[in-house]
């Protein structure tokens, strides 16, 4: 056997081996790769992205949340958030204490339906069961919104992402595997640009590490343009030249789930700036 | 004929939501303390004429400014600025930003009562100066920073 | 009917520092509507003014180049809790928005 060869079946046994690590053991390896590449930076500043790395824009989104313009948008979630169903009933009614600290939950393992279930479909699950139509995850102006003010109830709380049981195994294991897959014409996985490189500066943005990017929306680009994490993914795949998979789709939960695990930990806060 | 029906028409809407405090005020909306809107000023596409038209042609540089602008501003629709003015009787505060089409951006007139000092965010068509101009005493100072703009091609 | 002007005050002794968020487009006009290809018209406030127990403190002409949901914020001196700050605008379009308050 060639050298190289001997380097692929290497390869191949860690892959295997690193497949079957459980999601703790993932995400101590990531913290650890990390805290490695970036020394000195506290842990909870991962939810700040590339802002973690540049003191002068970090201190210019302070200026900006000081106040942010998008404050109406989080209002209008709010008139939403409030509006009882036509059945008199309302979100606070449908979802655990009242949908108060529970965001950094989701995604959640359903055995029921034996799927991942996002904060966003438990939305539309409260609305289907009051008989409203659901909403759509592409439409800013009701899902967007929304979530723009009732992600905001979680604010403060720690990321809390539980997988147990094989069931849920599978399905971190499915979002773990999207994550490590290359796609699209740049042949790009979200590992390449969020891990191998995050830190570096490509097309003059500080790139994120994947730690600490599931916490912190939905985000409002230029202070003015909601995206949610589905949004987000969507501009990642089509920067990569790759056919976007649907919001709200398995392969987007699935997904969420791994990348959110990632995140334990880490404090959450909806409706920020970016640039 | 109609024009001038439509200005009457805003303007008593204008006056008719405003509450008792900016009712006199809204008597003469353009005109305070005799000070009308700069238009020229405001529609200058070039830094000195603006300048000039203010009566700030012989402007000094001052450290009494302060002007608080990002180095890189990674979104041009949106530069946070601060303007702080130590110097005494500070009564007026401009804000240009020298590469847009129409140079000035703001004018701030302050009366008795108000720290001169300002925040606001601007717009910047391309890198340039940020220029805090301020009257105090009858004389022109000002301060500026070079903000440069980016177009950051991954996030959104 | 304009958006509300939203305000937040802090109060420091006794200077009130007053930060200010007016909801408005500040279409520049030079933007192109990406349905119609059409520039989008000039709509923007330039006229700002702030008061302190009905006295005007501050008067701001802005162009068109203040950010969209203008911000503003201004500090006002021998202030104290029960006292009125009031900001009003209007726009190149004659629409015009006002808020009063009181400060805790």
């Amino acid at each position: 056997m060639n050298a190289s060869r001997v380097a692929a079946a290497v390869f191949v046994l860690l892959a295997a081996a690193a497949a079957h690590a459980t999601p703790e053991e993932d995400r101590a390896a990531f913290v650890q790769t990390f805290q490695q590449r970036f020394p000195g930076i506290p842990l909870d500043d991962y939810v700040l992205g590339g802002l973690m790395l540049n003191r002068a824009s970090r201190s210019h989104y302070e200026d900006i949340m000081a106040f942010p313009p998008f404050i109406g948008d989080i209002e209008r979630g709010k008139v939403l958030w409030e509006t009882p169903f036509s059945n008199g009933r309302s979100y606070a009614d449908c979802l655990p204490d009242g949908g108060r600290t529970i965001a950094g939950k989701y995604p959640i393992f359903d055995p029921r339906e034996n799927r991942v279930i996002t904060f966003e479909m438990a939305l539309n699950r409260c609305r289907r069961d009051s008989g409203e139509s659901e909403y759509r995850f592409d439409d800013r102006s009701t899902m967007g919104v929304l979530t723009a003010y009732a992600r905001s109830l979680s604010d403060g709380m720690r990321m809390d992402i539980r997988v147990e049981g094989e069931a849920a195994r599978a399905k971190y294991q499915e979002g773990r595997r999207l994550f490590y897959r290359r796609i699209g014409q740049m042949n790009f996985s979200c590992a390449n640009c969020h891990v191998d490189n995050a830190g570096k500066i490509m097309r003059m943005e500080i790139i994120s590490p994947a730690i600490g990017q599931p916490t912190h929306f939905p985000i409002f680009r230029g202070g003015d343009t909601l995206y949610t994490l589905h949004m987000r993914y969507t501009r990642c795949m089509e920067q990569v030249r790759a056919q976007p998979f649907p919001m709200g789709s398995e392969a987007f939960n699935n997904l969420e789930y791994f990348h959110s695990y990632l995140s334990n930990g880490l404090p959450m806060q909806a409706s920020v700036y970016r640039r | 004929m109609a024009c001038s029906q439509l200005m009457s028409a805003t303007r008593r809407g204008f006056l008719g939501r405003l509450g008792g405090w900016m009712f006199t005020l809204a008597l003469a909306p353009m005109r305070v303390f005799g000070a009308e809107r700069n238009v020229d000023a405001f529609e200058s596409k070039a830094i000195e004429d603006a300048l000039r038209l203010i009566g700030a042609a012989n402007a000094t540089a001052s450290d009494a400014v302060f002007l608080k602008a990002p180095d890189i501003a990674e979104n041009s629709a949106i530069v946070h600025i601060e303007i702080e003015s130590k110097l005494p009787g500070t009564e007026t505060i401009w804000v240009f930003a020298d590469k847009n089409p129409q140079p000035l951006v703001a004018q701030f007139d302050l009366l008795p009562g108000v720290d001169p000092f300002v925040a606001v965010r601007i717009k910047m068509a391309d890198s340039a100066f940020i220029r805090a101009v301020v009257k105090a005493n009858g004389k022109y100072w000002f301060a500026q920073k070079e903000t440069k703009v980016t177009i950051g091609g991954c996030a959104g | 009917m304009p958006e509300a002007i939203r305000m937040r005050i802090t109060l420091d002794g006794d200077v009130a520092s007053v930060k200010v968020l007016m909801p408005h487009p500040m279409e520049s006009g030079l933007r192109t509507d990406p349905k119609t290809n059409e520039l989008i018209p000039k709509h923007f406030i330039h006229h700002v003014v702030a008061s302190h127990n009905g006295r005007t403190v501050l008067d701001a002409q802005w162009s068109q180049a203040v950010s969209k949901n203008p911000f503003l914020e201004f500090r006002l001196r021998g202030t104290r809790a029960g006292d009125k700050v009031g900001v009003a605008w209007e726009d190149n379009k004659g629409e015009a928005n006002s808020f009063e308050t009181v400060i805790k």
